[in-house]
């Protein structure tokens, strides 16, 4: 049979098919909903870490407010470099994937959650000289009394070999095209394309496997796991978590009025401002914030910083919510030129429930009782070595099921066994410990995650 | 009327039941042809013909529930034949890239004639258009049964042509690989 042929026997499509894709189309918004942007007119600089005072009931210490930054996000006078090419007027919103909890959800029951074990290597510890120095941007403060917490399910479900089982490149493709219309580029005639292997990769694959007498592949591991474009110099992937990674051929300059700024945080804060104002197309935030990371010391002793932008706007678990799930980064290379971009956009419309929360307080008991899950190989502190907790939710894409914790620093300087190089002598450590931030009675299988970041 | 009363007028050999039907579906059924056609007054004769057509098939047949689709089914087969016997270069060009494209669901196209039978055909393409998603099912017969653009798809569904592009080559990659999968030789 030839194309004309099969073209003609199309007409034995059953009716109700035919008769169906001629039904008038109503012109619907869909799953997308409308999300103002509008240039930050300030920004803050908030540090919402609970400190041992906190613990006490003493108030916290807040790092004052940083000055807001110009409007326009550069000062008079100042040489900018080419700006992006101006996206048209009217953009594409990104899919609304975050689903909150009504007032009056009903108490969700018990559920058993799987134990978790993904990760990198070492464990997770922070060098600092002391506690105040350290930083996350987290919106959370302890005065914020959540009575319930949400719990979402993974929409993506993955297999042993880490495979996305359910993947809608639909979404994908949606927010590709979203994407890349808020960086300039035409979604009329951009191609889109995915990484799935072709015949030949298959065929070298299959043989290699077999010359190390292994299993034939699964067919599903030659399934794509992204797709991308690129166009203008730019190569825009979406993965199948929605992590969408923003790469430039030639990295992007900082114009020199924000490179006069002093190295840390100073020019940290230039920075944020000029990208908040240069990509507030591409972050589509109602109220973008950034938020500056505490990084480890470098060899000249200096403290590094990273910063993301969430969007602030809306009630105070919104900002938590957006704060941990949906940030936006900036990454320079060696030469402090911006060279990527990322995006996540994880689909958090699968709410498991919205659970009764516990105190910091009620965390802290938990954490001296032992029952917290960490990657750190110390136990046996006290309450006078917790140093300071804030309230997290851990975004990782394997994870089935996304829970708030409380992350505790412990100071881990004195355990013993503790190593110490001699360029950190003077400063401390503290080790990450997690409580479920959910009321443990709801906890049916523990522990969530076993801490394991090897 | 509805469907069903035009129906009962064709099997009373009522004249009405014509002018019922072009009253009814007339621009839809000529809109079917000239997209094929791109030609009115080719589309008004293809129009007519599918009445005297239907005339003739109502009975035996009597399509109550779907007297569109049935209307629709014959205009399309009549303006195929149509746009072929005239041998207009630019709408030959047209069916070849229709048929190109579908050329690439078919696992090993070649100019033999159909090894199916129509029942057996019909059934393995309802089968696979019931597994896909009412969106992707109608981009996909808006194009290989309405021969519709991808610009004319784009602006009925208010996505961009490149999403157009994407899902036909992915639907017909899907169709590909189930032909392939379930062994039938076309």
């Amino acid at each position: 049979m030839n194309g004309n042929e099969f073209l003609d026997k199309m007409e034995l499509v059953d009716e109700k098919y035919i008769e169906q894709a001629d039904k008038p189309v109503k012109k619907s918004s869909g799953r997308i909903l409308f999300r103002l942007c509008a240039m930050a007119a300030c920004c803050a600089l908030a540090l919402t870490l609970g400190i041992r005072a906190l613990l006490q009931n003493d108030t916290l210490p807040v790092q004052p407010e940083s000055p807001a930054p110009p409007a326009s996000g550069s000062a008079p006078g100042s040489s900018l470099p080419p700006a992006p090419p101006q996206p048209p007027k009217e953009l594409p919103s990104y899919p609304e994937l975050l689903a909150l909890p009504a007032a009056d959800s009903p108490t969700p029951a018990p559920f058993e959650w799987p134990e978790l074990a993904f990760g990198a290597m070492g464990y997770e510890g922070y060098w600092l000289k002391d506690i105040s120095e350290l930083q996350t941007g987290n919106p959370w403060k302890p005065e914020m009394n959540f009575g319930t917490l949400p719990v979402y399910r993974n929409a993506v479900l993955y297999d042993r070999e880490q495979l996305a089982q359910n993947v809608d490149f639909d979404v994908m493709e949606e927010l590709l095209l979203a994407v890349a219309s808020r960086m300039g580029l035409d979604a009329e005639t951009i191609e889109i394309r995915d990484n799935a292997a072709t015949e030949e990769q298959k065929q070298e694959i299959r043989a290699k496997h077999k010359e190390c007498g292994l299993d034939p592949p699964d067919e599903a591991s030659f399934a794509p796991t992204y797709v991308y474009c690129e166009a203008q110099g730019v190569r825009i992937e979406v993965r199948t978590d929605h992590d969408v990674r923003i790469q430039f051929e030639t990295p992007r300059s900082y114009p020199k009025d924000v490179l006069s700024a002093a190295p840390g945080l100073e020019l940290l804060e230039k920075k944020s401002a000029y990208l908040m104002a240069q990509y507030a197309d591409l972050l589509c935030m109602e109220q973008p914030s950034p938020a500056v990371h505490t990084e480890d010391y470098n060899s000249t002793s200096d403290q590094n910083y990273t910063m993301n932008f969430y969007d602030a706007a809306g009630s105070g678990l919104e900002k938590i919510l957006r704060y941990n799930f949906y940030p936006a980064r900036f990454c320079d290379d060696d030469n402090g030129e911006l060279f990527l971009i990322w995006l996540d956009f994880p689909d958090l419309t699968n709410l498991l429930g919205d659970y009764p929360a516990i105190t910091p307080q009620q965390a802290q008991q938990e954490l001296l009782a032992g029952r917290y899950v960490t990657s750190v190989p110390y136990d046996g502190f006290t309450a006078e070595e917790v140093a300071a907790v804030e309230l997290v939710y851990r975004a990782e894409s394997y994870d089935p099921v996304y829970v708030p914790y409380y992350k505790f620093y412990v100071d881990i300087t004195d355990q013993p066994e503790h190593y110490t190089a001699d360029s950190m002598k003077g400063m401390r450590e503290y080790g990450a410990y997690y409580v479920p931030a959910i009321a443990p009675e709801y906890l049916a299988c523990a522990p969530l995650w076993d801490g394991h970041i090897n | 009327m509805n469907d069903e009363q035009i129906v009962e007028a064709y099997l009373a050999r009522s004249e009405a039941a014509i002018a019922e039907t072009q009253s009814k579906y007339g621009s839809r059924l000529q809109n079917i042809s000239y997209q094929i056609t791109a030609d009115r007054p080719a589309a008004e004769e293809c129009e007519n013909d599918t009445y005297l057509e239907a005339w003739k098939s109502i009975p035996p047949h009597a399509p109550k529930t779907y007297l569109f689709a049935f209307l629709a089914r014959i205009i399309r087969h009549l303006s195929l034949n149509c746009c072929r016997s005239r041998s207009q270069l630019k709408r030959q060009a047209f069916l070849c890239e229709f048929s190109a494209e579908m050329e690439q669901c078919i696992p090993a196209p070649d100019d033999t004639a159909c090894r199916l039978d129509d029942l057996a055909f019909a059934g393995m393409m309802n089968r696979f258009l019931g597994g896909l998603d009412e969106k992707k099912r109608n981009i996909f017969l808006r194009r290989y049964w309405y021969f519709d653009s991808v610009a004319a798809i784009a602006a009925r569904y208010s996505i961009g042509e490149s999403a157009v592009k994407t899902t036909l080559f992915r639907t017909r990659k899907q169709l590909h690989d189930f032909l392939e999968k379930e062994g039938y030789r076309l």
